[in-house]
């Protein structure tokens, strides 16, 4: 292989679910950091451009054994992302120095095969002219460029903010293909500190620790779509979200004991 | 030599000149400019340009007051984040992310505003300002002249700032009339702590963190940002045991470390059969002396809580007796332990029979002292050195009995009923005039007239220590954006109103009186010397003594500084347990079986349970991204649907997705149907605060007729001032009806 | 009126009659435009298309429509380069039925992408990895090699007669007309395998997965067989339609049969390599990505009777009663092996399609259905409508069967 295969950063995120209440504070800080639009309140709920997007399941019992469980699921940065070849205008690229899948909506033709590639759900598509309440463009985010109806788009860690952070560097007088240290607004927003975010490549940062952490996991690891968001929770129930539901229900006739849900 | 131009010939030439183009960049060039041209649109929003700069300043949503950082393009106010360096360490939640938006909510008011708010279908429609503000003033010299002002009132839904003075001055110059607030549910819980404290010059601060044990009764510790949040199990071993009463399994009931799944409405008896099994086992090593109390006229605790055995209040709780014996041992054996009330904060205040009875185990189990759980800090009151208010709660006022209600606007998502408020008036010619930037929320959504103020974010206001946070707070909320020049000052509208009645104002310029009012906040805590101060500037804290002077800590605040001070290190108090003849013992014996048994009447065999929403807000304006939120999650549930177990659903006949009418002794609403397994079988549970399926205009509850209510309203709120349960019925309408 | 334009010796019904059976189809077809219109004026959210559902009714359309055209390639492959020359007779109604289906499904991707206005990014920006690329490019250039052979039906028009050039253009594309239907033989095999490649590389769908045959995923191969399988079945049902429709004969009764057998021979192959697809799927594909086969199967919607329908009723029973040589000469049971064949590649490309996006992937994913708003099925309807409109003027403007005049009753007038 290259030698230039292992240099750049792979920026990755992990994200604690024993610490995640569903409060939705990275949902709105997301949508305020990435000029995400209010669609018309008409429109579907599963119309709606959420890159950060809060799912709530359980454990599949009723009460009183019902326990709720939030999964933030941001666009999962695949190292082999499934979206990646199957767009035909090459709107969707992985940046080698960073490891981040780049969507870039001035290209995208909206053809949504992108969509139906990814199995995470993580990518959305503007069925609206994106509008805002009158007055409130004033509120946009002049590091992010707002998208056009049509285009698909998702989560990208906050691209703007890891601009600025190289544009900090630089005149900083850092070297350009310095790996820069930046957050992305649903990690700097989440009261409960429940997600991380670093270089999984640098050994000193907490995401290579993290990856490697017992109550880690990852979505669909069987795909092998190479997710850069690792999932962290000490309770073996949950860990199970990560695997498709056959997988589950193998879990669950494994461990009766605990009642997971049956077949 | 002739040169003849042929058909053939100029077929030749073009078809050679076509080839030759392609092989020029031309039309490469054409190709690339087009594909350039289709990327751009004049659709697409332009964001504002300029130098990015930071102010901090503190959030005004609710009355907790996190810190925030916010982000400014140019003058643009661009959006809000946390602080992680505030003594709050970055707790803001959804709302205070979303407060640059708030400025341009679509229920944002560009004048005053007048309807006729008792036709649910009333628009609002621009008046003249000075006109209102005339027409107002006549209304308040009538009062006056007829003796009257017992009529007239002020709402303050965010009671002890600077500007709530004004307002009690504002009274005060009257001459009378009332001054009112609307404790939401952690207000209600301190409230009921100074009632039984008999002092009003201190509140609780309680502390978990000093807990071997805590008991919280839906107390939302897991999402909490005034300092009570536990961490996570596993997160650090300095973690207190945590038991949770909770009807559901609420994200703070997952986490606990035993979670009670206690019947809807069950948190008295559930307390009394604690206290009894503590009192009765000797549990506590001070409780004998404490339960005996004073044996005066009021006779003692023990003998009151002795009616309460578990093994009787176990079927109204829906535990088993042991359950209940279990909790009680384990706090014992985990002292000093920490029991907090509260609820689901959106479901509204507990009662104050509820508080009181779960505020009585806190001192059983070691509180409150110096150092123990339960600590007491100086009232907001106490803090300045201001005079002692006195304020009556809404809920206290008889229907039909304003002819004049001033609504302070400040806390938009205040948890408030609009039909509650319109049932205060009496006569048709009775107003209600809010001072708010919205045509909604708490204030507006009930006013026939709308004098505008500036947003949140757009004007100086100050955020007392929350209720019940641990320690003592203050900070200002420095403008981050200009106001537009038709928002006035909440307090130069009161100079105006004034001189419009015939008085002579103070000062016509009322922002400046109101800026000075908190200098003299800011002076009163330089005076008493103690806590110590956080300093944006360099980021720093250090003792408020080592600050210069009063102007040195004026500016630390208005760079968005904030000032703290632990608890009180010794108690001032020693706290008196009511006893078996007090006459809150007979309002205990008569909830004994629980909220739910005593508001369950004949025929309505579901109990409703309102909450789940934001639970920081009632039914108030939400930022549009919120409303997103709200339709694009699970996360906020819209006011809209009604929840059932699959097991009732089965029971009712009803499936996911049927139109139904929730009805209650007080009126009906249309919900749609939603099947949610983390439901006790018997209950529905209907959100409450912003509707995340509109924008501030959703329509209005009629009061007159009962239909289609809100949920407080819907809870009989009105009749009481407890709206956390009612009787309901759930039957399938007809969608035709739509 | 229109005497002079309809070619001589054939008998065609009066005008009035012809635009009275138009009539239906235009109103149709301004429906379908109405609805393009206001897709192109305010984006998709006309459609009942979500996050979820990001393909819909256009894509089932355009995946059955073009498979239901390969008759074009496939007819024009065996009549030129396999020299089976009783083809001839029904060729220039494949050719037609071909650019309807081919046209119809680029005038209804260009409605659905987002931003119509960069369709062409395709080409300009293009990615040489996706499968959609291989499809936007194959179909493009066969669109323009169905042109080229439709050329020659129009040019032969009695009204053109009078032009010089166009009778020697009609003669010259007529000599290099085994070029083009070589080229698009060759376009066609390609872009029909990349549209169930398109499918069966999605390894982040487990429902459409398939495991590689050289450098395609399985689905390649089965959407080649499965498309010339329904090609000859579904040009023999038009032919059908329109002899029935006409009162006419025209074409040999054998012609039918010989479509017939050819769609059974390959239904047979198609079926029996489905099944070997599926086993191979449920045993080794899906256990491999942690997923089982019986989960995809038991939603409400979605039962083990789609796998049963797709291998049986439209598998293996149109190619057992198109291979018996018997019930090939049997009308009805031609029609019945033929109308299944044309629903089973239909149904494959449905399943394909919304099935993948229905069933969830996630153990949390919720399973969910989708229903076309009302300008989806216009836009269909409206393509229809284009189809039978263009399809109507060619019957009645130019030959399109050689062996009409002779095959007519005597009796008639000239």
């Amino acid at each position: 292989m290259h030698a230039t295969e292992n240099t750049g950063a792979r920026y990755a995120m992990a994200i604690d679910l024993d610490k995640c209440t569903g409060c939705g504070a990275c949902m709105v800080a997301c949508a305020v950091e990435n000029n995400v639009a209010v669609p018309p309140p008409a429109a579907a709920a599963n119309r709606g451009l959420t890159w950060m997007a809060v799912h709530r399941t359980d454990n599949g019992q009723e009460w009183p054994a019902h326990r709720p469980v939030f999964i933030p699921i941001p666009c999962q940065q695949c190292e082999h992302a499934p979206c990646i070849h199957v767009c035909p205008v090459t709107a969707v690229q992985l940046d080698e120095s960073t490891g981040i899948v780049g969507q870039v909506p001035a290209r995208c033709m909206g053809c949504r095969y992108c969509m139906a590639a990814c199995p995470y759900h993580a990518r959305y598509f503007n069925y609206f002219d994106p509008t805002w309440p009158e007055g409130l463009e004033e509120t946009l985010n002049p590091d992010v460029a707002p998208r056009m109806r049509g285009v698909a788009e998702k989560c990208n860690f906050c691209h703007g903010r890891l601009d600025r952070a190289r544009e900090r560097a630089a005149a900083e007088g850092r070297p350009a293909d310095e790996v820069v240290a930046y957050v992305p607004a649903c990690v700097e927003a989440c009261p409960h500190g429940a997600i991380t975010f670093g270089d999984s490549r640098d050994p000193a940062s907490p995401m290579a620790q993290l990856a490697r952490d017992p109550r880690a996991f990852r979505l669909l690891e069987a795909l092998g779509t190479g997710p850069k968001v690792t999932y962290l929770s000490a309770d073996p129930a949950v860990r199970r979200v990560g695997l498709s539901r056959l997988d589950m229900v193998r879990g669950a006739t494994a461990v009766t004991a605990d009642g997971a849900e049956g077949a | 030599m002739t040169m003849e131009l042929t058909r053939r010939s100029l077929l030749k030439f073009m078809g050679g000149a076509v080839a030759g183009a392609v092989l020029s960049p031309l039309p490469w060039k054409l190709l690339d400019d087009a594909s350039i041209w289709t990327q751009n649109s004049s659709l697409i929003a332009r964001a504002p340009r300029g130098p990015v700069t930071w102010r901090d300043t503190t959030c005004t949503l609710c009355p907790v007051g996190c810190g925030l950082r916010a982000r400014l393009v140019g003058e643009a106010f661009v959006s809000a984040w946390s602080r992680p360096s505030h003594p709050d360490a970055g707790a803001a939640c959804p709302l205070g992310f979303a407060l640059a938006q708030m400025r341009y909510h679509p229920a944002r008011v560009r004048g005053a505003c007048a309807r006729d708010a008792r036709s649910a279908a009333a628009r609002w429609r621009m008046v003249d300002a000075d006109a209102t503000v005339a027409e107002i003033g006549r209304t308040l010299a009538d009062l006056r002249a007829a003796g009257r002002l017992d009529q007239m009132a002020v709402l303050d839904l965010r009671p002890d700032r600077a500007l709530s003075l004004r307002y009690r001055e504002f009274l005060q110059r009257q001459g009378g009339g009332r001054y009112l607030v609307a404790p939401d549910a952690w207000q209600a819980s301190a409230a009921a702590f100074t009632a039984l404290a008999g002092s009003s010059l201190l509140a609780p601060a309680p502390a978990p963190s000093r807990a071997r044990a805590v008991l919280a009764f839906g107390t939302p510790l897991a999402d909490d940002p005034r300092g009570l949040a536990l961490a996570p199990r596993d997160g650090s071993s300095g973690r207190p045991y945590h038991i949770q009463v909770d009807a559901t399994a609420t994200p703070t009931a997952a986490r606990a470390d035993r979670w009670l799944p206690a019947r809807p409405g069950s948190e008295l008896p559930l307390a009394l059969a604690i206290a009894h099994v503590l009192v009765r086992d000797e549990l506590s090593g001070d409780a004998r002396a404490l339960a005996a109390g004073a044996g005066g006229p009021e006779g003692s605790f023990a003998e009151l809580v002795a009616d309460f055995a578990p093994e009787r209040v176990a079927d109204a709780c829906g535990l088993a007796p042991s359950d209940i014996r279990a909790t009680a041992h384990e706090l014992a054996t985990h002292r000093p332990a920490l029991v907090l009330g509260v609820g689901d904060p959106g479901a509204g205040p507990l009662g104050a029979e509820e508080e009181t009875a779960i505020w009585c185990l806190s001192v059983l189990l070691g509180g409150p002292g110096a150092g123990a759980p339960l600590a007491l800090r100086p009232s907001a009151t106490a803090l300045f050195g201001e005079p002692e208010a006195a304020a009556t709660a809404l809920s206290e006022v008889p229907d039909g009995s304003l002819e004049l209600l001033l609504v302070d606007g400040s806390f938009p998502g205040a948890p408030l009923s609009p039909a509650l408020l319109r049932r205060k008036l009496r006569g048709p010619d009775a107003r209600i005039v809010a001072l708010s930037p919205y045509a909604g929320g708490a204030a507006g959504a009930g006013a026939d007239l709308l004098l505008p103020t500036p947003a949140p974010g757009e004007w100086l206001d100050d955020v007392p220590p929350p209720a019940l946070a641990p320690v003592s707070s203050y900070a200002w909320s420095p403008v981050v954006a200009a106001a537009p020049d038709w928002a006035v000052h909440a307090a130069d509208w009161l100079a105006r109103l004034e001189a419009a009645s015939g008085l002579q104002p103070d000062s016509a310029d009322g922002s400046s009186a109101h800026r000075a009012g908190l200098e003299r906040r800011a002076a009163a805590l330089m005076a008493a010397g103690s806590g110590e101060v956080h300093d944006p500037r360099d980021g720093s804290t250090r003792p408020l003594t080592s600050l210069a002077g009063p102007e040195e800590l004026v500016t630390v605040l208005d760079c968005g500084g904030a000032w703290s001070a632990p608890a009180l290190a010794t108690p001032a108090i020693a706290l008196q347990l009511p006893g078996h003849r007090s006459a809150l013992a007979l309002r205990w014996r008569a909830l004994a079986a629980g909220r739910a048994e005593a508001l369950a009447a004949a025929g309505r065999p579901l109990v409703l349970l309102p909450g789940g929403g934001l639970a920081t807000t009632g039914g108030g304006v939400a930022a549009p991204v919120l409303a997103k939120l709200g339709r694009e999650s699970e996360l906020l549930p819209d006011t809209r649907t009604a929840a059932v177990s699959p097991r009732t659903a089965r029971q009712l006949g009803l499936r996911a997705g049927t139109r139904a009418e929730l009805a209650t002794a007080a009126g009906t609403r249309h919900v749609d149907v939603v099947h949610d397994a983390s439901l006790p079988p018997g209950v529905v549970r209907v959100a409450t605060g912003p509707d995340p399926l509109d924008l501030g205009e959703a329509p209005r509850a009629d009061a007159a007729t009962g239909r289609d209510l809100d949920v407080p309203s819907l809870c009989g709120a009105a009749d009481r001032p407890v709206w956390r349960l009612a009787g309901a019925t759930l039957k399938e309408v007809r969608r035709a009806r739509d | 009126m229109d005497h002079h334009l309809i070619p001589r010796g054939l008998d065609r019904a009066p005008l009035s009659r012809f635009l009275l059976w138009l009539l239906p189809w235009l109103a149709l077809s301004v429906w379908g435009g109405w609805a393009a219109v206001a897709l192109f004026r305010d984006g998709l959210y006309h459609t009942n298309m979500d996050n979820r559902f990001a393909f819909g009714l256009w894509i089932i359309f355009d995946l059955a429509v073009i498979a239901l055209g390969a008759g074009a390639f496939f007819l024009g492959f065996l009549t030129y380069l396999m020299r089976r020359h009783e083809f001839r007779q029904v060729l220039n109604t494949a050719v037609i039925v071909g650019f309807v289906c081919y046209s119809g499904a680029i005038a209804t991707l260009a409605i659905d992408v987002g931003q119509p206005i960069r369709a062409w990014f395709a080409f300009w920006h293009a990615n040489v990895h996706s499968m959609l690329t291989e499809v936007t490019f194959c179909i493009t250039c066969y669109l323009v090699v169905l042109a080229i052979e439709y050329l020659p039906i129009v040019l032969k028009n009695r009204s053109l007669r009078p032009v010089k050039g166009a009778l020697v253009l009609e003669a010259n594309l007529h000599r290099l007309m085994i070029v083009f239907a070589g080229v698009g033989a060759f376009l066609s095999f390609f872009h029909q395998g990349s549209l169930g490649g398109m499918f069966g590389v999605l390894n982040g769908r487990p429902f459409a997965f398939r495991e590689g045959v050289g450098i395609w995923p399985s689905t390649f191969f089965l959407f080649i067989l499965s498309a010339i399988a329904a090609g000859p079945s579904f040009i023999m049902l038009i032919v059908m339609t329109v002899s029935r429709l006409s009162g006419k004969r025209l074409v040999d009764q054998f012609v039918y049969a010989r479509l017939g057998r050819i769609s059974g021979i390959l239904m047979a192959a198609y079926a029996l390599a489905k099944l070997a697809d599926t086993v191979v799927w449920i045993f080794v594909t899906l256990p491999g990505l942690g997923f089982d086969a019986a989960e995809f199967y038991r939603h409400e919607l979605f039962g083990t009777w789609v796998l049963f329908l797709e291998l049986t009723v439209f598998g293996l029973l149109p190619a057992t009663i198109l291979l018996n040589r018997r019930r090939l000469e049997d009308r009805r049971w031609l029609v019945a092996g033929a109308v299944l064949t044309c629903l089973g590649v239909s149904f494959n490309r449905f399943v394909f399609t919304l099935q993948t996006l229905s069933v969830p992937t996630m153990s949390f994913d919720r399973f969910m259905i989708y229903w076309p708003s009302w300008q989806e099925w216009a836009v269909v309807a409206g393509v229809v409508a284009y189809g039978v409109l263009l399809y109507s003027f060619s019957f009645r403007y130019l030959n399109l069967f050689p062996r009409e005049r002779e095959l007519q009753p005597t009796v008639g007038r000239s």
